[in-house]
């Protein structure tokens, strides 16, 4: 964790020396498209081969994505609400 | 629309050729998704960095950003118990338990089999994999159906780091240093509040 917040704040502060043109930002928006593209390949790779999950996924499964459902669709409308309470009623 | 179908076809086409590869290419694996993720957020960083806009939604934010991480607690906590009736095998506690891993999967889940049984701590790691993998196929629907905070509500621990580029892509370069804070903090509460629904 610490790696990976120490990693952006120098990316940050390097960002912060740059000059302040759109032609840089839609190269880096479009590098970190890509490398995000390939990190979930990656990640895609990696429940591919692992075949202990892959082989209990339908049985345990289900009851997962029950829950995802449930976690996910309280947060989605927490921050719906957040939006408007926080964000757009300022704006 | 197309952003969501093109990080799906990415972790699908991962994921077909993961499972045809031999399985020793594992660990390999595991260092190359480290290194890949240590370049995107190099390059977060740089977007933010870059765009002299993102500071300024510090100063507009102020106390509801300490509020975000809370709202994502509570958030879940409803929705999964809501949820509960549907799963009649588990009990109340662990089903709060594995919603309380805010998709961090590899922590929660190696909580939940140590202090529960390995199949519960395969559902946590299946239903936290899950959340990450939803918020970043519908990162762009859900801010623009849903605002600009939801992805980072649905995201999770994960909104400061494996979300973020998809957050920062779709919500704007404004709301990065929002999501590292509220994964941040997420991140820090999991082993403390999965614990806790355990010992319920």
């Amino acid at each position: 964790m610490l790696t990976v917040l120490l990693l952006m704040a120098s990316g940050i502060l390097l960002g912060l020396l740059l000059p302040n043109s759109p032609r840089i930002k839609s190269i880096i928006d479009r590098l970190t498209l890509y490398t995000m593209y390939l990190l979930l390949g990656i990640m895609g790779f990696s429940i591919g081969t692992n075949k202990t999950l892959l082989e209990k996924l339908p049985a345990l499964g289900f009851q997962a994505v029950v829950i995802t459902f449930g976690a996910v669709t309280g947060s989605v409308v927490m921050g719906w609400i957040a939006y408007w309470l926080f964000y757009k009623a300022k704006h | 629309m197309s952003g969501s179908l093109l990080i799906l076809l990415s972790f699908l086409v991962g994921l077909v050729v993961g499972y045809l590869s031999p399985a020793s290419l594992v660990l390999e694996n595991i260092i190359a998704g480290q290194y890949t993720l240590y370049l995107l957020m190099f390059l977060v960083g740089l977007s933010i960095g870059a765009d002299k806009n993102s500071l300024n939604i510090l100063k507009n934010f102020k106390l509801s950003i300490l509020l975000l991480p809370a709202l994502t607690i509570v958030g879940t906590f409803i929705g999964v118990s809501a949820a509960a009736p549907f799963l009649k095998e588990l009990n109340l506690q662990d089903i709060w338990a594995i919603g309380a891993g805010y998709g961090y999967y590899s922590l929660s889940s190696i909580y939940i089999s140590e202090i529960r049984t390995e199949a519960l701590g395969t559902i946590a790691l299946i239903s936290n994999i899950l959340r990450e993998i939803f918020t970043l196929v519908f990162t762009p629907i859900l801010a623009r159906f849903f605002g600009k905070i939801s992805p980072i509500l649905s995201g999770g621990a994960t909104s400061m780091d494996t979300t973020l580029p998809v957050i920062t892509q779709y919500c704007g370069h404004e709301f990065a240093l929002i999501s590292v804070f509220h994964g941040t903090v997420l991140t820090i509460f999991v082993p403390f509040l999965v614990t806790f629904f355990l010992s319920l």
